[in-house]
């Protein structure tokens, strides 16, 4: 029977007036009791996993040219043993769990343009073989305009605002510097998904064409489930 | 009679101001919500651990969880971290997914220690796992009533039992409240 | 007893037995305020948002700097310094603050701040402090080499919204007293100064500015940036082999981010620091002065933990 209660969002909390003697509308209390109760198995409890890479923040300096930098480890080389995973998990899916939705953040610098591609997964642990169902979202990785940003001395951090932040995760600077992005999915699920414990991932896969000269390095992942009308 | 637990499909829009109530929609109100309840158990985290190559890839190392070859009863600790469970939860379930070197007929334990289920009381939560296990999820579960509810430290610690492969590790794990079994009655205050 | 107007949630969920609403019964009071007590619990208990961790190995205790995999850690540079990618969780709609719990090792008894930006509080903010509800003061009582326990309530959530999107950012403290290391050449060679006259400040602006020692060209190592440093200007030298200077700072210490232009291999001599001078006059009055090389508190997580408060 399919879930009447997707389209509700906004909790109701039910004031004491509903069932005060002498108070109106009993029946009023009751719908908001069964919009609170949808919206409940709705928006309650989603995570379904979260990881986020540990990073050695001992060097501020993020021009590259300095010992240490944003990663903890080197930004890996691409080699041809591509999809790498960067986050995963086992959940039970709702049976009513329409879509499973996931953001990752990496880091990407290369020497020529070339794409990023990352996939969200999900397979019932009971089905061996092939996933069942998977949503990629290619992040393009524009590098030509950003190789020519940083002053070729080193050592200066152009482009900062007073009031801004430094560390690991902000704005980049360009050259050898390692660019952030993030790239978001949403997967919406089979049938056969739902209502069982399923296996959920994400990796990532380099075009073939940008992989020489490439650096890639996944920095953040996170997943939920969620029930869409 | 018993306590109702259903899905419903009532609209909200039908139980109107001054519209009659009818004790079927009533009770369906009443199931839906305690089905709410009993349905959205909690995940307290959910995590990927893995070192280098974790997923048979370049993947990058996430943590040095790794599952060192100890004589018993050594263990290596690896994880610390604190989950909040609510007083009507019964029980606690782990997961964890190992790598145990298979050339080697690689295995191990874990240990999990939750609230009160703590190895020095003997009530930590326990689990083996070998080269064979390789991608499935091990799971286990502990009561409420040797862990306690509310804010709750958590730690695992590992150690590798049998052979010789220096790259065992704990892939992912996760800790979550199994689903309440008996809706429970409402309370006195 | 309920106050009309405001709503009440159960402590704990109570479940109705089907008897109590029989057909033929009228519908009782206590009945719909039971239902109505536990849907307000259901939609109005805070939940997880994020629950993160990384080594509990110490890295301190294995005194490495650098390669230990699985560790969050770091310096407490003098300036916000954002430590994780904004991440959107999910969350409750209706719930409008978060409680945080860090696990987390400051080396000795120094202090490491730790600020949790939501979109409710406009993401991070550069001037936040002590005295800010999403900031976490991170002081050990005594020194002890292990993690422990800090938190903080109240941190503001964006209440009608089902997602909210999460940033990190960590902060030190000046120790106090000041700790001043021993620096040696690259290579392992002669000990370096970590104070003298200031000959010159270089490329001067809010952003960043440098000193840059010519006279008596220093050889600082070039990784002296990746060590946790911060630079003092003080207005008289510290007695040669004696306690650092007890005299006045003339500006607040900055963090030392880089090492500028190296005289020869794998040496500088220019500290380049965040943020910059306060004032264009300043560059010129501090020629002369005296700067001092300190140390910046160390820090290591291994947990970090979120979740939405209850509502009611």
């Amino acid at each position: 029977m399919a879930f009447d209660g997707r389209n509700y969002s906004a909790p109701t909390p039910v004031s004491p007036y509903r069932y005060h003697s002498r108070a109106p509308a009993t029946s009023f209390a009751l719908s908001e009791v069964l919009i609170n109760a949808y919206v409940a198995a709705r928006l309650n409890e989603r995570i379904v996993f979260q990881v986020c890479y540990p990073y050695d923040h001992r060097d501020p300096a993020f021009d590259g040219s300095y010992p240490g930098g944003i990663p903890l480890r080197p930004m890996t080389y691409p080699s041809t043993n591509y999809p790498i995973r960067v986050g995963e998990g086992f959940r039970y899916i709702p049976p009513e769990a329409t879509h499973l939705r996931a953001e990752v953040h990496f880091a990407c610098v290369g020497s020529i343009a070339t794409v990023a591609s990352h996939t969200l997964s999900a397979r019932p642990i009971g089905a061996a073989g092939a996933t069942i169902m998977a949503q990629a979202v290619a992040t393009p990785i524009d590098v030509s305009a950003a190789a020519a940003m940083l002053a070729a001395t080193g050592g200066r951090f152009r482009g900062q605002s007073a009031g801004q932040l430094l560390g690991a995760f902000l704005s980049p600077f360009g050259g050898t510097n390692p660019t952030r992005f993030s790239a978001t999915m949403e997967l919406e699920l089979a049938a056969q998904n739902p209502g069982v414990v399923n296996e959920v991932w994400v990796d990532c896969n380099m075009a073939a064409a940008g992989r020489a000269g490439t650096q890639y390095q996944p920095l953040a992942a996170v997943c939920e489930w969620a029930c869409k009308g | 009679m018993s306590k109702p637990s259903n899905t419903s499909t009532l609209s909200p829009l039908a139980l109107g101001v001054g519209g009659e109530i009818l004790t079927e929609d009533v009770l369906d109100v009443l199931g839906q919500l305690n089905w709410s309840f009993q349905n959205r158990p909690r995940v307290h985290i959910s995590h990927t651990t893995g070192i280098d190559g974790w997923g048979g890839g370049d993947e990058i190392s996430i943590m040095r969880i790794l599952v060192p070859q100890l004589s018993a009863p050594q263990w290596a600790g690896g994880l610390r971290f604190r989950i909040h469970v609510r007083p009507e939860v019964e029980s606690i379930a782990i997961g964890a997914r190992f790598f145990f070197e298979p050339s080697t007929l690689d295995a191990g334990e874990a240990y999990w220690e939750i609230g009160g289920a703590t190895l020095s009381s003997g009530t930590q939560i326990t689990m083996s796992a070998d080269h064979a296990d390789n991608g499935d999820e091990i799971v286990s579960t502990v009561s409420t009533a040797i862990t306690g509810t509310g804010s709750l430290l958590c730690l695992g610690k590992f150690a590798s039992r049998s052979g010789s492969g220096a790259a065992n590790f704990l892939r992912s794990f996760r800790v979550e409240d199994h689903p309440v079994a008996t809706l429970p009655d409402p309370g006195t205050d | 007893m309920s106050k009309i107007g405001i709503p009440e949630a159960a402590t704990t969920f109570g479940a109705l037995d089907a008897a109590n609403l029989g057909d033929g019964d009228p519908l009782d009071a206590w009945s719909l305020r039971t239902m109505a007590r536990s849907s307000n619990l259901l939609i109005g208990q805070g939940e997880p948002a994020l629950n993160l961790v990384w080594s509990s190995e110490n890295v301190e205790a294995l005194g490495e700097l650098y390669g230990v995999p699985g560790a969050l850690a770091g310096f407490g540079y003098l300036h916000w310094y954002v430590v994780l990618p904004p991440l959107t969780v999910p969350k409750r709609p209706g719930l409008s603050s978060f409680e945080c719990a860090i696990m987390m090792n400051v080396i000795g008894t120094d202090t490491v701040e730790v600020q949790i930006g939501t979109n409710a509080t406009g993401g991070l903010d550069p001037l936040a402090g002590e005295s800010s509800p999403n900031v976490i003061v991170c002081t050990p009582a005594s020194a002890v080499t292990s993690f422990l326990d800090y938190s903080i309530k109240g941190i503001p959530a964006t209440r009608w919204a089902s997602h909210e999107t999460i940033s990190i950012a960590i902060r030190g403290r000046f120790p106090d007293p000041i700790r001043v290391p021993s620096i040696f050449a690259p290579g392992g060679g002669s000990a370096q100064p970590t104070t003298a006259a200031i000959e010159k400040m270089y490329g001067p602006s809010t952003h960043v500015c440098s000193i840059k020692q010519w006279a008596s060209v220093p050889s600082w190592p070039a990784d002296l940036n990746a060590l946790g440093r911060a630079i003092r200007v003080v207005d008289a030298p510290a007695a040669s082999g004696g306690p650092p200077s007890p005299f006045s700072d003339l500006w607040a210490p900055r963090s030392l981010i880089g090492m500028g232009d190296g005289v020869s291999s794998g040496s500088s001599h220019e500290l380049v620091m965040y943020p910059g001078i306060d004032s264009a006059s300043q560059a010129a009055a501090f020629v002369g002065k005296y700067f001092e090389i300190c140390e910046v508190p160390r820090w290591q997580i291994c947990n970090l933990a979120l979740w939405t408060e209850d509502r009611f």
